[in-house]
């Protein structure tokens, strides 16, 4: 029973540009519900139309077909400057030629706000984002890092209803993102006010997401919790861009109600029933790094030779070539400082936990 | 180039000779010419004519370069919204009254504003006016003489300037709730300003000195600064008094280029 508010619906919306006989699809049939109070983004890789959808939420491009509802009022041929949506540019598209506080009283003067209502809001967006000192400052005397967030309370000061974020921490160095992942993630809970994230970092994605959309080619290929779509990939693409993965040839050699049991050479998997398959079917099982555990070749449900091993600090990264056609790829856990990890040449043996593999709709 | 503008400063300050050219001495009787006339005792009476002269030239030049960006600033913001193929073809467009000599294309106003010409012909032959309208040889057929020769002169500065701007700002301004109007004119505009000093300055300046449009489409009745100056040289025959004249104009001018520099410095700095 989902009694949660809808802050944006899309309902099959299509996105064409050019026309004619063959015009360049950008997306191709949207559909997804973004709730109240979420922080919800948009991932994929460029070109993969998750900055369109944006805009088109947005209001700087319109749909060439469906509609786009904003708390059940349709959005479809509304000026940006119509709709209670604000955005917050990949570039900051700070007005470079106004003041720090003339930027983010902007909206509210173009609301109609008066000059002390503008004033306090001001005040308050400062201190937000702990900047109160800046407000006669010009953009251009402002670093990356700080216009970022200046950018960011200009579109939270006229309290949309919804906030978009266009890739914002794409130009930051990577521990002031760190920093900003944590403050946006902040600020969000804060404000309660729903964030629609585009981001093609999967780091990001998964560290302040309430639900990601994993975009390819102009679709939605899998909505859900970060942790679902990690340990729960739908297919070949989701299981590749979220993170490493192996994907391993199997076999459905029988299936009950809740599980299939999968054959890879001999060795048996026990993976969540989908409903797209049945037995004798061929299919992709997907193993995250992590999920193996080393251990003596005799023991171990793979056993294979270690073709590379490099250590990065927090973990060994080691591949190991389990036969001919199949080089796994295994993360292990720097723990013990005494016990030496395997190295190149040696044989080792590869555990693997029942429920570790999922099964891919590809 | 600084020779000759030297020498008139040289020349204003000297006595002139009966038949043109200067006498040697020092004199400055063109100056006083400026402003007085000399009675026939030698007293002297302020005249105002060569004053308003100046002064209507100054106007007439104000006016076309207003009128020239009120055209020019809707033509650049046009051109800069249509795809780089489309833009080169209008620019080349608005370069061509360029191509041709700039006597043929004042002379050509003649055949447009004058009587039986390109306006009045349909009028009268719809009936709709009786007689001339005598468009020509007056104030508002030298404004758009000047109007015409120099409008590219102030669209390409704008299209230079706006073609710099970034696009971002004016979708974040709507993102903001600025409609149209609100962002041209507090984003486009103030940030569009060098080109638009620029072209204002320049046209200025050019409409000031241009003596063929005042002397062809004004028909010698109305006199400009230019013509003054030109007058001075020819028929006039009084060299100290042109030179006078000219380092009048160029007082102006440079007035107005100190305006400019400063306000094209200020400008820069904000492209930091």
């Amino acid at each position: 029973m989902n009694d949660q508010i809808t802050a944006i619906t899309a309902n099959n919306v299509v996105k064409h540009y050019g026309g004619g006989v063959s015009p360049i699809v950008a997306l191709k049939r949207i559909q997804v519900e973004i709730r109240d109070n979420e922080f919800f983004t948009l991932l994929g890789p460029s070109g993969c139309g998750k900055t369109t959808l944006l805009r088109l939420i947005a209001g700087f491009e319109q749909p060439t077909d469906g509609e786009i509802l904003l708390y059940g009022d349709h959005l479809e041929g509304l000026e940006p400057n119509d709709r209670p949506v604000n955005t917050v540019f990949q570039s900051y598209s700070l007005f470079p030629h106004m003041s720090i506080a003339e930027n983010i009283g902007f909206g509210l003067k173009m609301k109609g706000e008066d000059e002390s209502t503008i004033d306090t809001v001001v005040k308050e967006m400062l201190a937000l984002v702990k900047m109160d000192q800046f407000g006669d400052r010009m953009p251009n005397q402002l670093s990356g890092g700080q216009q970022q967030r200046i950018a960011l309370v200009r579109a939270l000061a006229p309290k949309p209803k919804v906030l978009l974020l266009d890739e914002p921490l794409s130009a930051l160095d990577l521990k002031l993102r760190q920093s900003m992942r944590v403050e946006l993630k902040r600020l969000q809970q804060e404000t309660g006010i729903t964030f629609v994230f585009v981001t093609h970092d999967r780091e990001e994605a998964m560290s302040m997401s309430d639900r990601i959309a994993v975009m390819s080619e102009g679709e939605i290929q899998q909505l859900d919790k970060p942790k679902v779509i990690y340990e729960r990939p739908r297919n070949r693409f989701v299981a590749n861009f979220i993170g490493v993965v192996n994907l391993v040839e199997a076999t459905i050699k029988s299936e009950s109600d809740n599980e299939y049991v999968c054959t890879h050479r001999s060795i048996e998997f026990h993976v969540d029933k989908s409903s797209t398959h049945q037995t004798g079917d061929s299919v992709t099982l997907a193993i995250r790094p992590e999920k193996f555990d080393l251990c003596s070749p005799s023991d171990g449900l793979f056993q294979g030779t270690i073709t590379e091993s490099t250590y990065m600090g927090t973990d060994t990264y080691l591949h190991v070539q389990v036969d001919e056609s199949t080089n796994l790829e295994v993360r292990c856990q720097n723990v013990h400082l005494e016990r030496e990890m395997p190295s190149q040449g040696a044989n080792v043996g590869l555990h693997v936990a029942q429920g570790a593999a999922t099964l891919l709709e590809d | 180039m600084v020779l000759p503008i030297v020498l008139l400063g040289i020349y204003s300050f000297k006595p002139a000779d009966s038949y043109g050219g200067v006498e040697p001495g020092f004199s400055i009787e063109a100056w006083v010419q400026l402003f007085f006339d000399r009675d026939l005792d030698d007293t002297l009476i302020f005249e105002p004519v060569y004053l308003q002269i100046i002064w209507r030239s100054i106007v007439l030049a104000t006016i076309g370069t207003t009128l020239s960006f009120l055209i020019g600033f809707p033509v650049a913001w046009y051109i800069v919204q249509q795809s780089p193929g489309t833009r080169n073809i209008l620019l080349l467009l608005i370069t061509i009254p360029f191509w041709t000599n700039l006597l043929i294309r004042v002379f050509s106003w003649i055949l447009i504003l004058g009587k039986n010409g390109m306006v009045e012909q349909p009028l009268l032959a719809m009936g709709l006016i009786d007689e001339s309208l005598e468009l020509m040889y007056g104030n508002l057929a030298i404004g758009l003489g000047l109007i015409y020769s120099y409008i590219p002169l102030m669209i390409l500065p704008i299209y230079a300037s706006l073609e710099k701007l970034d696009f971002g700002l004016i979708e974040a301004a709507h993102d903001l709730y600025a409609n149209r109007r609100t962002v041209i004119r507090c984003i486009v505009v103030p940030l569009c300003a060098p080109g638009i000093i620029a072209g204002c300055i320049l046209v200025f300046v050019l409409s000031l000195g241009d003596f063929i449009s005042p002397s062809v489409l004004g028909g010698g009745k109305k006199m400009m600064l230019s013509n003054l100056i030109q007058f001075q040289f020819s028929s006039a025959r009084n060299w100290p008094f042109g030179g006078a004249l000219t380092m009048l104009l160029l007082m102006i001018v440079a007035f107005g280029s100190y305006f400019y520099i400063r306000a094209s410095r200020k400008s820069a700095d904000l492209e930091d």
